[in-house]
């Protein structure tokens, strides 16, 4: 009667155990390298930070317009239908859906232009205004054919630029991949795109601090948020100034020049990588004028510092917001 | 002691299975509850046995890490509840938090020897905190159940 | 075998205190001090510096395995002066003090970095 009752509660425990799960371990990788195009910082608990890291080099290896190897190069070069991969598919698709849903603003087929402008070449010059004209011409997302059943691209003459939003689609992808792992918690950053994922050993939520494109090392403030996706927007590192006019590097594909913005600085905070990193180029090139209907947002937050140095917050993550630069005040 | 050894492994089941809902580092360690019942009822030997077996059963159907850990939080936090409640004759609770507490220092610096990195040596002041709250709630239950406990344990011995 | 088995007593209490203590002060103490971390400044993946920022006084130094580059320590923060780089978008940062921040030269892939001091230290993401 004992020994019956014995293997009985041997038999439970056993399928219990093999049913539950959770790991006790509470330790963190890190790892930071360059990745498309900037210096990716990757942190995780429980799990192999280097690996993250994988998915982004190979995400670059597909996206960058400079690599001759890589799909969108191929496209860029390339008259007829172009044989690519379903990741490329998916961020073209996405984007389109995405402009679709918010009226346009970001273009990726502004890869013309952003050749032209050349920001981070040695000798950076202002493009004479025919050349700034033809490549204009040459822009729009009508000039793409997309087949998803051969999963080819066509480009008919307009050049792809994903900059706008690879990073954010990269952040995407790394979610996905977390997923799959046994990862608690796991911090990733391309600089201008982040993931904040799971949550942390200490229970408490993520602080981010969003630093001072004017002040340099300086911090504009933080707040706090739970697992998301954080992008962010602005001149940022990557300008030339020539006659005292600083030229930043994300171009308004209506005029041809820099976005003309009152922003200095987007900060967007929601659960989609690319849909962050989105919506943070389109609400800074939108300038102060248009921020009102995304800072009513339902599923998105936003922080929005214009140049009189005024930062202007939705409202569900006004509370947690904290300032840290005395010149900046926070809209009411 | 089957019995004993069948209780820890449930309550450690049942407890990763709650696990993913509370934040990382808050385990109620409810297998203590039965290393300590056997303390209490058996001998030192037993308890050490038990928290032996237990830490086989974790390494056999998780892995080798989980394993590990679980042996290093449950030997140091057995020896330990040994030394307090057999040598110093410490009470109930007492026991049980400074366990609780032994149990998660141990696994912590356990998980930092095999990642190499004492970075994550710096979250003891968590684990100290929720270690004590995890103990003081096992010796209370614990307390609650020990009259059922005696009774099973008296037919047991004879 | 009736063994009468204590349940909590008065020293319990005291030494319990103790311990809840012990975690409460390793847990806020940490976040008093939030500046002068270690600075690290690596290149090509290989550590050529490393200091306490707020032990190290007011400098600006060169690094033989960077020549082309000009470091400045002030004030417990520092910044790169020169880089041979183009863009100089590492020049263009300036000073950076608090663990987490970092400076980056893409082109010759130099990382001046502060490191964490400890559990908490601030931001878990810097953005920007």
């Amino acid at each position: 009667m004992k020994k019956a009752y014995f293997l009985t509660k041997m038999i439970i425990s056993v399928t219990i155990i093999l049913i539950s799960s959770g790991c006790t371990a509470n330790n963190a990788t890190e790892y930071s390298g360059f990745f498309m195009d900037s210096y990716a910082q990757f942190k995780v608990w429980n799990g192999q930070a280097k690996e993250l890291s994988q998915t982004a080099e190979d995400l670059d290896a597909l996206f960058s317009m400079y690599n001759e190897n890589s799909d969108i190069y191929k496209i860029n070069t390339n008259a007829n239908a172009v044989i690519v991969h379903d990741d490329t598919i998916a961020i073209i698709n996405d984007t389109i859906k995405l402009n679709d849903e918010f009226g346009g603003g970001v273009d990726i087929t502004v890869g013309g232009l952003t050749l032209l402008w050349n920001i981070t070449s040695e000798k950076p010059e202002i493009p004479a205004k025919e050349e700034i004209d033809s490549a204009l011409l040459q822009t729009g997302i009508d000039k793409i054919e997309i087949d998803s059943t051969k999963n080819t691209v066509i480009s008919q003459g307009t050049r792809l630029d994903l900059g706008a939003v690879a990073k954010g689609y990269a952040c995407d992808k790394i979610k996905k991949q977390l997923n799959e792992t046994d990862a608690r918690c796991a911090v990733v950053t391309f600089g201008s795109s982040s993931l904040l994922y799971g949550e942390k050993p200490d229970g408490q939520p993520f602080r981010v601090a969003i630093k001072d494109p004017e002040e340099s090392g300086g911090i504009i403030g933080t707040f706090e948020a739970d697992a998301c996706f954080v992008s962010t927007s602005g001149g940022y590192e990557r300008f030339f100034e020539i006659g005292g006019v600083k030229y930043q590097h994300i171009l308004d594909i209506n005029t041809g020049y820099p976005a003309q913005t009152d922003l200095i600085s987007v900060t967007v905070i929601c659960d989609g990588g690319l849909k962050s990193d989105f919506l943070s180029t389109l609400i800074f090139i939108g300038g102060s004028k248009g921020l009102d209907k995304h800072l009513n947002a339902d599923d998105y937050s936003v922080i929005a510092v214009t140049q009189d140095k005024i930062i202007y917050i939705s409202d569900d993550i006004r509370d947690s917001f904290e300032l840290s630069a005395a010149e900046y005040t926070v809209a009411s | 002691m089957g019995m004993l050894l069948c209780l820890a492994v449930i309550l450690s089941a049942a407890e990763n299975a709650v696990v993913p809902v509370l934040p990382l580092g808050i385990k109620p360690g409810l297998s203590n509850i039965a290393i300590m019942a056997a303390l209490i009822y058996f001998d030192g030997k037993s308890a050490l046995t038990l928290a032996a077996m237990k830490s086989g059963f974790v390494f056999l159907t998780r892995s080798v890490m989980a394993g590990l850990m679980s042996l290093s939080g449950g030997i140091i936090s057995a020896i330990v509840m040994l030394v307090l409640f057999k040598k110093t004759k410490s009470s109930l609770i007492l026991t049980s938090v400074l366990g609780a507490v032994a149990h998660n220092l141990a696994q912590l610096l356990c998980s930092a020897l095999i990642t190499q990195s004492s970075y994550t040596l710096w979250y003891y002041p968590v684990l100290i905190l929720t270690g004590t709250a995890a103990g003081a709630l096992t010796g209370v239950v614990l307390s609650v159940v020990m009259p059922y406990l005696k009774n099973h344990f008296r037919k047991e011995w004879k | 075998m009736k063994e009468k088995i204590e349940f909590i007593k008065l020293k319990d209490i005291i030494i319990i205190s103790a311990v809840i203590f012990i975690g409460l002060a390793g847990l806020l103490i940490p976040r008093l001090f939030d500046s002068g971390g270690v600075c690290s400044i690596t290149l090509d993946g290989k550590k050529i510096y490393s200091a306490r920022l707020s032990k190290e006084t007011d400098k600006v130094f060169t690094l033989e395995e960077a020549p082309d580059f000009v470091f400045e320590i002030k004030n417990h923060e520092i910044r790169i002066v020169q880089s041979p780089c183009h863009d100089k978008i590492c020049v263009h940062t300036g000073f950076i003090g608090r663990p987490g921040q970092a400076i980056v030269c893409l082109p010759n892939k130099l990382v001046v970095k502060i490191e964490a001091d400890g559990a908490d230290s601030g931001a878990d993401l810097i953005i920007g």
